[in-house]
């Protein structure tokens, strides 16, 4: 449940640190506590991706 | 606490039904006006119409001969026989209290004849304080009062037809008087048929608004709530479910968003606490564990 969508803020600090990782929660509206908790819905997994492609 | 007259709802509502007021206020000014002037124009030509009518019905000669009739004469034949004329006239005509003939000597109006059953006006009494619109009918014109005006026996609205001679010439003037009360009641009835109008339109306008804001307010005050917890230091909460696409709504996502970014913040602050708390432990019991050694070693 939510590892995958937990590997994006691993993803989000490779590509610029900790401010990524403020913007990547910021735009899911997720934490990493919420993203843990969240399913890894293909719905879910979509909106991180976008969000990645906006850091 | 918010004080009620400083909320948005009572602001809302209140700023919309003082502007329903308003334009209802103009728009009852105008349309009562313009209702009070079609009643009293269409009253003046009812007036015209009936006295217009009568005069159609007397011939000069019998005008030429009531002209010759003096105070006191009111029991005479031709008196009597024109008042009765006259009062048919008005028997088909409600509205009307009396009708009146008059002549004009210098600058004095007199009665010639006043078909009213109650204290009719004698023959060649004066008559003072009339309305400016009978010289108008002395001057040949039919009129009738343009506005209504009081004279010794009440208030009315007047009606007057010039009555000639076979040369043309003005000799008489027959006047109608309809009562006032009947022009008003018309007039009170339009005025509050109006009022009744406006004040259900406002009524039911005020509870739409009312409603309306309801709504409005109801995501704000949510999103008051949000931004008055994370004021406190408060982050475990829920956020509202709105649903509204519109500025609220997107309010509401952003505030979402800062959320994110605080919790992730506060987490990451955690995990790090801990880290430290266990890195400062486990160095406590490496020392610890040094110190023991040391002393077993010298003793």
């Amino acid at each position: 449940m939510g590892a995958k969508l937990l590997s994006y803020f691993e993803l989000a600090k490779a590509k610029d640190g900790l401010s990524a990782q403020i913007k990547l929660a910021m735009i899911t509206c997720m934490s990493q506590q919420k993203a843990k908790e969240a399913p890894d819905s293909p719905e879910n997994i979509k909106k991180f991706e976008d969000a990645i492609k906006k850091l | 606490m918010v004080k009620f007259y400083n909320k948005l709802q009572f602001r809302l509502t209140m700023s919309f039904v003082l502007l329903i007021i308003l334009i209802s206020g103009f728009s009852y000014y105008y349309t009562y006006a313009a209702a009070k002037d079609a009643i009293k124009q269409t009253t003046r030509e009812e007036l015209m119409m009936a006295t217009n009518m009568v005069v159609s019905q007397i011939s000069d000669n019998q005008i030429t001969r009531l002209l010759t009739l003096k105070t006191g004469d009111d029991s005479n034949p031709l008196y009597q026989e024109q008042v009765k004329l006259i009062r048919n006239f008005r028997a088909n005509n409600k509205e009307i209290s009396n009708f009146y003939i008059m002549k004009k000597v210098d600058d004095k109006v007199f009665f010639i004849l006043d078909d009213y059953e109650d204290e009719p006006c004698k023959i060649e009494e004066e008559y003072k304080n009339f309305d400016p619109e009978l010289q108008n009918a002395f001057a040949g014109k039919t009129t009738a009062s343009k506005n209504f005006y009081s004279d010794d026996w009440g208030t009315y609205l007047a009606g007057y037809t010039p009555i000639r001679d076979s040369q043309g010439y003005v000799i008489a003037v027959l006047g109608a008087d309809m009562d006032v009360s009947k022009a008003l009641e018309k007039q009170n009835f339009i005025g509050s048929l109006i009022y009744l109008v406006m004040g259900l339109a406002i009524f039911a306008a005020a509870l739409i608004i009312f409603f309306f804001s309801t709504t409005i307010i109801r995501d704000i005050n949510a999103l008051t709530k949000v931004a008055k917890k994370l004021s406190e230091g408060e982050l475990d909460f829920e956020l509202p479910k709105i649903k509204a696409k519109n500025e609220i709504g997107l309010l509401n996502n952003a505030m979402m968003s800062v959320l994110a970014a605080v919790e992730f913040l506060r987490e990451l602050v955690d995990e790090k606490t801990i880290t430290q708390e266990e890195t400062s432990q486990s160095e406590e019991y490496a020392q610890l564990g040094e110190n023991s050694t040391l002393k077993e070693d010298g003793e």
